[in-house]
């Protein structure tokens, strides 16, 4: 599967802004990632054959390949590229943070509305049932999952009507949404990770999701101002979710800012692999197709085979 | 047009407007207060609160500030609205009083003729005063119908008249005066001497029509001067004097003059002449028709100089005599210490006045009007007797304002004529005032928010 097609896959935030509907711009990430017909890049339990693979206790002695067995005499089960219909929730985080633009074309709420919009997109296309989930003052159920004709369009509409505002938890919202899922599911998180309590919250929400078997994504959106990765200068620096708080730095010259940064988030992103989670972290000044790319190939590569 | 009548305190705007700028551009502010969602990883830069920056910080707090500065300036600068004028006019003032009756025909001649010789190339302008009503602007074809004023007209009624109708019956920039009239002390007012440039702040060119009173002195028998005893000091300046004045009549002068010498002196005056004594008098002669009652001390010592009736002022620490008018006397004359310096009372057909000084001084003969004290000396009793005398010599020059610029620039004398602005100027002050309030207490509504 050929990821990119070497123009689209350049496509910055805000040339994407410029084409107006979610719908133009998903069209436009996924034609840069997926060239031909294609199928899900999960692999699982559907109809067509994939590959064999060294049978392991507890697997499905239904999909043991007798044949093989007969010729080989080795135990052997039978892959199938996974038809999924899998039901999966984009869980946006609408805190007045992530209406936070920086030093990108697009707000870091923005850039996770295209990328969520993509993402529906492939995993319409690879038979998935995407719902979409919020969470800002509350968390809101915008569309459930489904696989329908117009549940894209639906799903899309819902997507631009977000807007920032208040300050929500994440590990609350992924509670909410992984009860509201009536099997296993997927749930990725679009979010900037910046939890009041370190993240210990979130992690602990994750989890639970884990523990249900719920496979879980947290994509970490974020702007290389507030990574500390840019000069943002002399200023008076607040919280937008808590502007009373104010601190004078000069962000150039603050040394620790960017380390005290990336261990918060190399912190968080140890904590989610170790619970099986998978963490991302994407900055708004990436452009959509290749960040979208290089993680959806690698998350193939990797995918551990469903039997 | 917009004038100011006291400028001075717009120039106190502007520079009152120099304070927020300069307080601006130098004050120590806070740095922008920007948004950052991973702010809690900062850590506090106190130096940061000391960086000064180059630009004014609040661009609209500032020009408000300024504003109101210069708008404050202006509500105590006394800003009218008057219409545009231009060029230069010449402007023909004509007494039309009753005064006027008797030789009206040489007051239109004199004026037609100063209309016609008038220094502005573009037009003379009439104005007419003493007339029942107002003064106002006729025309030259006008005057032979002019329906005159039945009561009699003073200098100064004249001098406000110009003023008021150059300043609303005429579009002149600048203005050169001509003044027809009869000049008499029966129109000059007290007071006048020193409110004249008040008045009309400019040179005037004073046609004077000819007086029957002075037409009557001129004819008389010639009879010339006739200077008794002096003691001391040099007479020829008062023949000089006396020269320039055009011969005054029966005028005899006496200077300190013993008490044997004074009685035939008032002889004379009592057969109609007119006596001016000045000096020291004889004690014996304090009585007797002398308009002073001279005192028994030695002279006085220096009391400054003379002011006469119309304004002017001569000589310098003059030694007076002692002593006081008598009753009755007219005060012609003060020192500066404002005691009594000459005096005039009628004796019998003629008249006796007394200056309490030397008339032949250098002090007094050295300075340039002193044919003015002559002449206010030789006709003190005419104006005493509240004849229709002609004006002497110093109130004529007093009228004429010769050290004055002969062009007045009307748009400041029209500055209190305009429709005023104070009030407007200080209700948008207010305003300015208020607006500067509320962005003060808005606090900082320009710091970025995303």
């Amino acid at each position: 599967m050929d990821s990119t097609n070497g123009t689209s896959e350049l496509l910055p935030a805000e040339i994407l802004e410029r084409l107006g509907s979610l719908d133009l711009v998903a069209r436009t990430i996924v034609r840069g990632f997926v060239s031909g017909a294609h199928r899900s890049p999960f692999l699982g339990s559907g109809e067509d054959f994939s590959r064999h693979r060294a049978y392991q206790q507890g697997d499905d002695v239904r999909r043991l390949d007798w044949k093989l067995y007969g010729r080989t005499d080795r135990l052997y089960v039978r892959l199938f590229q996974e038809d999924s219909n899998l039901q999966a929730f984009l869980v946006v985080d609408t805190s007045e943070s992530m209406g936070f633009v920086g030093d990108g074309a697009v707000s870091k709420l923005r850039y996770s509305q295209f990328l969520a919009a993509a993402l529906a997109h492939v995993m319409l296309r690879g038979g998935d049932a995407p719902g979409l989930a919020s969470f800002g003052a509350r968390t809101a159920y915008h569309v459930p999952p489904r696989n329908r004709s117009g549940h894209l369009h639906d799903l899309l509409l819902a997507l631009e009507r977000l807007t920032p505002g208040g300050t929500g938890s994440a590990a609350q919202a992924l509670d909410e949404v992984g009860g509201a899922l009536r099997r296993r599911g997927r749930i990725i998180l679009l979010s900037d990770c910046l939890e009041e309590d370190g993240g210990q919250a979130l992690l602990g929400a994750v989890g639970r999701l884990r523990a249900r078997g719920d496979e879980v994504i947290v994509v970490r959106v974020a702007s290389s101002l507030e990574l500390g990765e840019t000069d943002g200068g002399a200023a008076r620096y607040f919280d937008p979710e808590r502007p009373h708080e104010v601190t004078a730095a000069v962000l150039g010259s603050d040394a620790g800012f960017r380390q005290r940064v990336a261990a918060y988030y190399t912190t968080l992103q140890r904590g989610l692999e170790e619970r099986g989670a998978e963490y991302v972290g994407l900055t708004t000044d990436q452009p959509l197709v290749s960040a979208l790319g290089v993680w959806l190939m690698s998350r193939a590569r990797r995918e551990p085979v469903r039997s | 047009m917009i004038t100011a009548l006291v400028p001075a305190f717009l120039a106190a705007g502007v520079a009152l407007a120099m304070v927020p700028i300069a307080l601006h551009f130098i004050a120590r502010r806070p740095p922008d207060l920007r948004p950052l969602p991973t702010a809690r990883f900062l850590t506090e830069d106190a130096r940061t609160f000391l960086r000064v920056r180059r630009t004014p910080s609040d661009v609209r707090l500032l020009l408000v500030r300024i504003g109101f500065a210069l708008l404050l300036g202006a509500s105590f600068a006394g800003m009218t609205w008057t219409a545009d004028r231009a060029g230069m006019g010449h402007v023909v003032l004509l007494d039309a009083s009753v005064d006027a009756l008797g030789d009206w025909n040489t007051s239109v001649a004199l004026a037609r003729a100063a209309v016609e010789e008038g220094p502005a190339a573009s037009g003379a302008v009439l104005v007419a005063y003493g007339l029942d009503g107002p003064a106002r602007v006729v025309r030259p074809e006008e005057l032979e119908t002019l329906e005159r004023g039945e009561r009699r007209a003073t200098l100064e009624g004249g001098l406000r008249g110009l003023r008021a109708a150059i300043v609303s019956d005429t579009r002149f920039e600048d203005v050169a005066v001509t003044w027809v009239v009869r000049p008499t002390w029966a129109a000059w007012s007290a007071g006048l001497g020193p409110m004249r440039s008040e008045l009309w702040p400019g040179r005037i060119d004073v046609r004077a029509v000819p007086s029957r009173e002075a037409e009557a002195v001129g004819a008389s028998d010639g009879a010339g001067v006739a200077v008794g005893s002096t003691a001391g000091g040099d007479t020829t300046s008062l023949g000089r004097a006396l020269s320039a004045l055009g011969g005054a009549g029966t005028w005899v002068f006496a200077e300190s003059p013993s008490a044997e010498a004074l009685a035939p002196l008032l002889d004379r005056a009592r057969a109609g002449a007119t006596v001016v004594l000045s000096g020291r008098l004889p004690a014996t002669a304090a009585t007797g028709g002398l308009p002073w009652i001279a005192g028994t001390a030695e002279p006085n010592g220096g009391r400054g100089g003379l002011a006469l009736a119309s304004g002017i002022r001569l000589g310098t620490a003059l030694p007076a005599q002692t002593g006081e008018p008598a009753p009755g006397a007219k005060v012609l004359a003060v020192f500066e210490d404002a005691t009594p310096a000459a005096v005039a009372h009628s004796l019998g057909d003629g008249c006796v006045a007394y200056l309490a000084t030397g008339l032949h001084g250098p002090a007094l003969t050295a300075n340039p009007d002193y044919p003015a004290l002559v002449e206010s000396l030789g006709r003190g009793c005419v104006v005493f007797g509240d004849v229709d005398g002609p004006l002497d010599v110093g109130a004529l020059r007093t009228l004429e304002g010769p050290s004055l610029e002969a062009e007045v620039n009307v748009a400041s004398l029209a500055a209190s004529q305009g429709v005023p602005l104070t009030r407007w100027l200080v209700l948008l002050a207010l305003l300015f005032l208020l607006a500067e309030v509320a962005l003060t207490r808005s606090g900082r509504p320009r710091e970025a928010t995303s």
